[in-house]
């Protein structure tokens, strides 16, 4: 209930702004079309044509939404389980981190969508591995960067508190830096997840034969701009979904959670 | 099973001096000794090298300059043996760890068999309803007395605290120096804890050594000869006050 009262503005506000925009662009296609003038609808679909062709197209839409989500979510699952590793081996072994930091850096600053035709070439057009690939790059990055930054600022205290006690290094991370670093940890898997659907997204409409980014293209070249639309507030809707999952993921693994965030 | 109770360590820190780099003394030749069970208590301004000291104690710092014996052991030594244990500032509990395995993480990390037991600890800091909460149910004190247990399980014979209670209000600091000293009476682990609070530090001190602003150079060492057997009763009386005013006059002509 109070997470509805909490939307609800926001909500008001949508429905408030598709209202205006059906409203303006009847009246403009309308004065248009008895000018002779092609209709507006090419350009920018009403709401109303947004939802009526996304619906006929339903079936199309949905085999698209769960084929990226299934290339999403191994990428985002090998994403976080590689940059977890990695960050361990970084606090275990420093020399790892001074040598590969600047390569696992160097990796996500290329632009994605430059890099993309690179890793399809690699793996394969049309193959999973390759969207799965594009996707778990795009995830790794916040979660390596969040945790490692955690890692290294352990506070003095709880420096000198293991150090008094003689912590190994596999303690001061078991029993210190992963507890203290949740938090953060949680708050990168909110910005990786919805990244991650960027990723597979970006991959198919490289060179992928199925999937919304492949349905996206087609749509364009189609001219079914309602299509287009009805995918992009799908993709809208899933992204954020994600991040209510994880929400909701957080209290459920991390019971103690609840009361932090309280 | 070692005997149930533990003789704090003797400690004897001489000509230490210290510096992070060349430029300026943090610390100017320390001389400061505490016989087992005492506690002494640094009182200095901030940035006095107060803490500095304590890290170069527990040997995170490493010692450059002087010595430091603990039961005739270096540092290092000492903390191999699982004899120090700190209580810093904030309590620094852990977040996905309840009052009781906050508690206990020292033994989790040190593996320790020859330590306290968690209910007594629980019980003697009145938290045995509460050993089931997060950290973030509790009180600011609640949090205190559960980081207090936590330097206590390991049976320590120096316990290290850096302003152990200076984050608390006043009723509650008051109070939680009464139950350290009740505490203490039934361990005796040798204690050197430094605060800010002159009057802290006449209440649960055997020793004052009063710290110069940067370098830290002790420059008064006071033996307290209050009455302190019945912890309750310190503050009801005239002594300590008096005692209390000659500390303050001493750090009026000093610093």
């Amino acid at each position: 209930m109070k997470v509805l009262f909490s939307v609800l503005p926001s909500l008001l506000l949508v429905l408030f702004i598709v209202t205006v925009w059906q409203l303006t662009e009847d009246a403009i296609n309308h004065e248009r079309v008895a000018r002779g003038e092609t209709s507006l609808e090419f350009f920018i679909p009403t709401p109303r044509t947004i939802i009526e062709e996304g619906w006929n197209a339903r079936d199309t839409i949905w085999r698209a939404m769960s084929a990226t989500l299934q290339k999403s979510f191994v990428g985002f699952m090998l994403g976080t389980v590689a940059a977890v590793i990695i960050v361990i081996l970084y606090d275990l072994f420093p020399i790892i981190r001074t040598t590969t930091f600047p390569i696992a850096f160097a990796i996500q600053s290329f632009p994605i969508i430059g890099l993309a035709p690179a890793i399809i070439l690699l793996f394969g057009q049309d193959s999973f591995l390759s969207f799965v690939i594009v996707s778990a790059i795009l995830t790794y990055f916040p979660i390596l960067l969040s945790l490692d930054e955690h890692f290294n600022q352990l506070d003095n205290d709880y420096q000198q508190i293991a150090f008094i006690y003689n912590a190994t290094r596999w303690q001061v991370l078991r029993f210190f830096k992963f507890p203290l670093s949740v938090s953060s940890f949680v708050t990168a898997l909110k910005l990786a997840a919805p990244a991650s659907i960027v990723g597979a997204t970006i991959g198919e409409w490289i060179g992928s034969s199925d999937g919304i980014g492949r349905l996206i293209t087609v749509s364009l070249y189609q001219l079914r701009p309602g299509v287009l639309y009805a995918c992009l507030v799908l993709l809208a809707l899933v992204s954020a979904s994600t991040v209510l999952i994880i929400k909701v993921l957080e209290f459920v693994v991390f019971p103690w959670m609840r009361h932090e965030r309280a | 099973m070692m005997s149930a109770v533990q003789r704090g360590c003797a400690v004897e820190i001489l000509a230490l001096s210290y510096t992070y780099s060349n430029a300026q003394y943090i610390l100017d030749n320390i001389n400061l000794s505490l016989s087992p069970g005492e506690i002494g208590v640094i009182v200095g301004p901030s940035g006095s090298g107060k803490t500095t000291l304590l890290r170069l104690i527990s040997g995170i710092n490493k010692l450059k300059t002087g010595s430091i014996k603990i039961n005739g052991q270096g540092s290092n030594e000492a903390r191999r043996q699982n004899w120090l244990s700190l209580m810093p500032q904030s309590p620094k509990l852990l977040p996905n760890r309840s009052v009781r395995e906050n508690i206990r993480l020292p033994l989790d990390i040190t593996q320790k068999k020859d330590a306290y037991d968690v209910d007594m600890l629980l019980e003697l800091i009145g938290m045995s309803n509460s050993s089931h909460l997060y950290p973030a149910q509790l009180s600011g004190g609640m949090r205190q007395r559960t980081a207090l247990a936590r330097a206590l399980i390991t049976r320590p014979r120096l316990l290290l605290m850096d302003e152990p209670f200076s984050a608390l209000d006043e009723l509650f600091r008051e109070q939680l120096q009464q139950e350290f000293l009740q505490l203490h009476s039934q361990f005796s682990p040798t204690t050197l804890m430094i605060t800010h609070s002159v009057e802290e530090a006449v209440f649960v001190a055997d020793r004052i050594f009063l710290f110069s602003s940067l370098p830290g150079r002790i420059i008064n060492d006071t033996k307290i000869h209050l009455d302190k057997i019945h912890p309750g009763m310190i503050r009801l009386n005239d002594d300590y006050y008096r005692v209390v005013k000659q500390v303050r006059e001493m750090m009026r002509t000093y610093l």
